[in-house]
Parts: C-alpha cells; structure tokens; sequence
C-alpha cells in the first residue's frame, strides 16, 4: 500500500477542522502502527476497489468505504481507530490545537485554581457540617 | 528443573502490594525478632522512567502503561510491573492492577474512604450479603494507624462518618471543577465533603507535595501520591524485612494440613522457601489463583469476586473547568445515598464521586463515535469543560461470581486464570438510580449536556472478596484473623479477605485490614 493511500485512510479518520491539522499533517509517526494493522486496511482497499479508487473518493465516500468495513469487523476497525486517535491526539499540533499545552506534565506540573471566594468554600461545608450525623450507628 | 531449597524463615510474604505492605510493615514493628521474607514477582517502579515525564505521554497512558495488565501485555508489557494475563472475555468489569513493589497502589488514584459502620453488618441491618467477623469500632484504631502510614490530606468535622483522626494535610485544592460540583451538590440541598486522599497537599512524610500534574494512575514521579514501595516498604525493610523481586510464586506447599513454605520461580531457577507462616497478598485475582493451584478446597475460595457496579454521567459544561489537570479521582464526594433507604427499591447505597478530566487522547477515545469529523466536533465540546460524576454501588457477594483457574499453563508458571462476573439485577437498580441522582447534580451544577455511561468495563479497579472472611468454613475461606480455614500457617491479608464490598474504594480497608491480620499473628504467637 502506497504512502498516499495510507495517508489518506489517516486523514479520514482525522480529518482536519479549523486549526485542527488532519492526521498526515499532523507529525505523526504512524508506520508501525498501520503496520500493525494491516489487515483493516485491506479491508478498506477491497472496499473501495482497490488503492486507485479510493484516492479517487471523496471524502464522504471514504468515510462511508471505513464505515462500512468497520461494520463487518468491528474490534479490528476499533483496534486502528483507538491506535491512531492516540498517536493523533498526543501529537503536539492537536494538543495545542485543542488550547492545550504540549509539554510534559512533569516536572513543571500545573496550577489548580483555588476557588475565586475561599469563604464560599467554607461557607456551603458549613452547611453541611451542620448535618452532624448522616451515616447510620 | 531442579528447585534449590533456602535455609528455612518465620514468615513468607507473596506479593508486594498494598495488603502486603500493610501486613508486613505492622507485624515488624509487632514482632521485631521474626524473619520475613516478601516475594513479589514484578519490581520496584523507576520514576524517573514514568511516561508524565514525556511530552507524548499520553500514547502510554492507553499501551504500555494503560491501567489494564491485559492491554499493557498486548503493548509489549513493560518491566517493573510483571503482568499475566487474566481472561476477562466473560467479566463484564475489566480487572485493572500493577504487578510490582507497591502494587495497584503504584497506579491508584489515592482516593481514600472508610467503610461506614453499617458496612460491616450488611446481613443484620438489611438482609443481604453477610456480616463481617469485627465491626467498625473493632477496625477503627487499625483504620487510624494505617492512614497515619500512608498520610492523608482531608478535612476533619465530615457527618458522613464517625469522627476520624485530625487529618495532617488539607484537603487536595478543589479547583473550578471541585467548586462547582460543590455548587451542584448545595444547591439539592445533598451531602458533599472533599475526598479523603493518600496524596500530599505539602510537604510531608518526606514527600513533596502534588503539583498537580495529572496523571496519577500512570504512576506519580513525584512521590506526592503514596504508594506503598515508598511509605511502607523503606521502613518494613529498614526493620530486617528481606524483599525477593521478581519472583514468582506457584505454589504454596502444604503437608498434613499445615503450610510448609512456598516454591517460587526467578530467571535463575525455582526455589524452595520453607517458612512456619505463609501470608498471601496477591490481590483479589492473583490470591485466588494461587490457591487454587496450591489446591486449597475452601468451598468459597475464587467465589463471591466483587469490583463494585460503576458507571459514569458526563456532564458538559459551557465554561472551561480544569482540564485535564490534579489528581483525577480526588475532589469531592457524596454520600447522600450511601445508607439504606428501601423506598428506592434496592438496599445498601451508591457513592457519587466528581472526577477530574483525563488528558485528550483519553477523552478522545471515549467518544461515542471517535473518529471522522464528529469526533472532532464532540472533543472540541467537552475538552476542558467536562467533568464525570462516578456512580459506585454496593457490589454483593456472589457466589458465581468468580475466579477460576483456565486449565492451561500460563507463561509465568502459574495455571492460566479468567474472571466471570455479570453485573446483577441489584446492581443495576442501584447504578440507574445513582446515575439519575449524578445527572440531577451536573444539572443543578449547571452542565448544559449530560451524557450518561451506564457500565464502564475498564473500571475493575477493586478486585475483592474471593477469599473472604468470615466464621463458617462452607461460606468463607478465612477467619477474622485471615488464617485459612483448615490449613495451619497459611494467612491472607489483601482484597481478596472482604466480606461484602461497601460502595467505597478499598484501599484504606485493606491496609487496616491487613494491619489487623498482622496484629492478630504477633498477639497470638506472644
Ligand atoms: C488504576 C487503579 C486505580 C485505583 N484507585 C484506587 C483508589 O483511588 N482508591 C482505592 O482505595 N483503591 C484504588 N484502587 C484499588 C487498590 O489499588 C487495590 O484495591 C489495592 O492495591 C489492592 O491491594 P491488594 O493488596 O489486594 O493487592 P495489590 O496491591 O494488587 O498487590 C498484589 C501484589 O501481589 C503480587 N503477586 C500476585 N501474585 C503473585 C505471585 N504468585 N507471586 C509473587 N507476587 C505475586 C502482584 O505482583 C502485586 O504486586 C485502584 C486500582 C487501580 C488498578
Ligand atoms: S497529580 Fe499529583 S499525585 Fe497525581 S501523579 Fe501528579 S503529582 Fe502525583
């Protein structure tokens, strides 16, 4: 299967929104893993027709061409879905691209935001300390 | 193969985790002369190795350091966690644990609840499951020490519990998300308190204190969140406990109805531990199959396997919360329906917990539909504006619920082991009538979409019951000491000992639990 072909896949499955970048823009190193699963997109060739046919559909067609392989194995088609969504998801241009920051958690770690009014807080447990006792004896 | 036999120890410890810990750190303090050895088949957790500290971290968190043992084996399997497989294909609940020096306290989330009292005398009060061997009051100061160990951060004056301890830490920083779940609860007028939590809110213990970077159950680089390789294991060592890693036990040897040691395999061969008491702390699954194979014929044994009924309610918030950041199951709680109330048509209660949001790649993977454009539609909705409210029900004790040995030979040794487990009709009332009560609060909380996940399969965090306590040797396999009924020598003192299951996380049980049994074996042997 050609690199177009492959890309192509990727990018209906991600495709790009907005400053969302598609799956083939978006970094990912994804080789290994459509290596790995392989036998879908065989599936998905057989679908269309061959490699050139699909290429050759738009968008919505190829869409449908996934849909419809996913039907007739659904734990595979799911096993490629989930794989890629984790490279793409993690990929530094959709995280920042979905207003998150691409870094590691640590060692920086982040804020928590302390409640605008402390004495909120303390006030609504007030009200519920007041409850004394609600466990029973 | 030839087994080569060690020169004989008082006491055997298997596996590493929690109950273990617990155990093994009490009962050298209680017993300073003994020996105790401790055979844990994965090893200690490098944290300077631990995916938070990546930026594609979050490729690990659904592979190789996802919570289940079966898709980290499927992801090449990592090092210091020494996963077998268990077959789940009948188990409506995933089982979810780590496989190491510290255990499945290594990816907990800390969250850190007591039972309530009426817990423990769940035949008595309502009818149904069975009462435990000791009441609350009898756990309470096991209950005290134990949390003293793991240090809590948590609120004293909450009414939803007999008094406890003054806490040494405040409670983990509620943020937007905690404040509005809050709100939520207030405004129905409900129950709500911030979670009791092993994790640091500052310094102490040692232990720096969390800076909130999110991941808690991929396990904490830091050292903020407790796990018991590092509050539990450094002092019981410090006090002549010996630790063996990788290494795997398969059989616990009995001749004559009492325990003679344990044959354990490593990558230099098998050995033969002779020791006068063998304590097994393998967790509810890992307990069971050992056992098993070591042909224990408790009736009870592997049965009565509880995880707790789970489901979800998503609510959508038009406000960014969070995000995806502090640890994700310690916020705040509410126990307004924990306690009986027969005009809901079930008995026992449900646990409603705000948990914070998960990193996007695991919101992704989440959606209904996860891929194509509406995926990006349904993300670009939730992320960062999302918070779930975890129904946790009373699981009950069902003998067909169970673990069982495959048959077969699996690859550590050990025989194969699955897990059977159908979620009950009693289960079900309660998780629906907990999921109403979750989307009443997200609402009152102002979320403008609730979405509402009736069964989370990959929630068998709490592997428990299958080796279970109790008095009568057809329908429980330990006493309240843990000591096996029938077999002299052979403890246990983890998850596996629950009578019934509460509608809390366990782990503050277990680790009381398991300071009792110690406790127990040092007053009897005294
Ligand atoms: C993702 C996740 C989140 C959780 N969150 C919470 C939470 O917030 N609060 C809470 O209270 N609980 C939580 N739990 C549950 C809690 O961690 C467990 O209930 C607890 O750790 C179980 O203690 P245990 O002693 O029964 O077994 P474990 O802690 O699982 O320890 C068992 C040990 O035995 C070893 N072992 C097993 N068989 C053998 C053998 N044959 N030879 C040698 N060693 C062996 C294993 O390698 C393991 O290290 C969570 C669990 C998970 C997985
Ligand atoms: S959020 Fe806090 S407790 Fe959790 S892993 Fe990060 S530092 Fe550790």
């Amino acid at each position: 299967m050609s690199a177009t072909f492959d890309d192509a896949v990727l990018d209906t499955l991600f495709p790009g929104l907005g400053t969302i970048p598609p799956a083939s823009r978006a970094g990912l190193d994804a080789s290994a893993v459509l290596a790995r699963h392989g036998p879908v997109l065989t599936a998905i060739e057989a679908a269309a027709g061959g490699e050139a046919a699909f290429l050759a559909a738009d968008p919505g067609r190829r869409a449908d061409l996934l849909e419809a392989v996913g039907h007739s194995d659904p734990a595979a088609f799911q096993a490629l879905v989930l794989a890629v969504s984790a490279l793409y998801h993690a990929s530094a241009s959709v995280v920042e691209a979905y207003g998150w920051v691409a870094r590691a958690p640590q060692p920086e770690g982040f804020a928590v935001e302390a409640p605008t009014d402390e004495a909120e807080a303390a006030r609504l447990l007030g009200k519920v300390r007041a409850r004394r006792q609600i466990w029973r004896a | 193969m030839s087994v080569k036999r060690l020169a004989p120890v008082d006491v055997v410890v298997v596996g590493a985790g929690l109950g273990a810990a617990a155990f093994t750190r009490h009962l050298a303090e209680a017993a300073p002369s003994w020996s105790i050895v401790v055979l844990e088949r994965g090893g200690w957790v490098d944290r300077a190795a631990l995916p938070a500290l990546r930026p594609d971290f979050q490729r690990d968190v659904l592979g190789p350091y996802a919570t289940s043992p079966n898709v980290r084996l499927a992801a090449g399997g990592i090092a210091p966690s020494a996963d077998y497989a268990v077959d789940d294909s009948e188990s409506d609940f995933k089982p979810l644990m780590w496989s190491g020096v510290g255990g499945s306290t290594i990816n907990w989330a800390a969250h850190f609840p007591r039972f309530h009292p009426s817990d423990f005398r769940t035949r008595t009060l309502d009818g149904v499951g069975d009462d435990w061997p000791f009441s609350y009051a009898d756990l309470e100061p096991f209950y005290d020490l134990n949390d003293a160990r793991f240090g809590i951060a948590g609120l004293a004056g909450d009414p939803a519990y007999p008094p406890k301890p003054e806490r040494p830490m405040p409670p983990i920083a509620l943020g937007k998300l905690g404040m509005t779940a809050a709100r939520g609860f207030d405004r129905l007028g409900w129950h709500w308190w911030p979670v009791d939590s092993a994790i640091n809110s500052r310094v102490h213990h040692g232990r720096p204190a969390c800076n909130h970077c999110g991941p808690c159950q991929q396990g904490c680089v830091t050292g903020a969140k407790a796990s018991t390789d590092m509050t539990h294991w450094p002092e019981a060592i410090a006090r002549g406990v010996e630790m063996r890693t990788g290494a795997v036990v398969l059989q616990v040897e009995i001749a004559a109805g009492r325990v003679t040691g344990v044959t354990y395999r490593t990558a230099e061969g098998d050995v033969f531990q002779p020791a006068g008491t063998v304590v097994v702390a393998g967790n509810g699954v890992g307990t069971a199959r050992l056992l098993l194979a070591s042909g224990v014929t408790a009736p009870a044994l592997g049965r009565n396997l509880m995880y707790h009924g789970a489901g979800y309610v998503r609510g959508f918030f038009a406000e960014d919360l969070d995000g995806p950041v502090g640890p994700t199951g310690c916020s705040i709680y509410s126990h307004e329906f924990y306690e009986t109330d027969r005009s809901r048509g079930f008995v026992r209660g449900v646990h409603l917990q705000a948990t914070r949001e998960n990193p996007l790649a695991v919101q992704a993977a989440r959606l209904a539909r996860p891929w194509g454009e509406e995926a990006h539609a349904a993300l670009l909705r939730e992320f960062r504006r999302s918070m779930a409210i975890l129904v946790v029900n009373e699981d009950l004790p069902e003998s067909e619920n169970h673990v069982a040995l495959t048959g077969e030979t699996a690859a550590d040794g050990l025989p194969g082991v699955k897990v059977v487990y159908r979620l009950s009709d009693h289960s079900r009332r309660a998780l629906d009538f907990g999921l109403d009560r979750a989307e009443d609060m997200l609402r009152a909380a102002g979320a403008v979409e609730t979405v509402r996940v009736p069964l989370a399969p990959f929630t068998g965090w709490h592997l428990l019951g299958t080796a279970r306590m109790g008095t009568d040797p057809a329908t429980s396999v330990t006493d309240g000491s843990g000591r096996v009924h029938g077999v002299s020598g052979l403890l246990v003192a983890d998850g596996s000992l629950f009578t019934t299951s509460a509608a809390v996380n366990p782990g503050s049980t277990i680790g009381a639990v398991a300071t009792k049994v110690a406790d127990d074996l040092a007053r009897a042997a005294a």
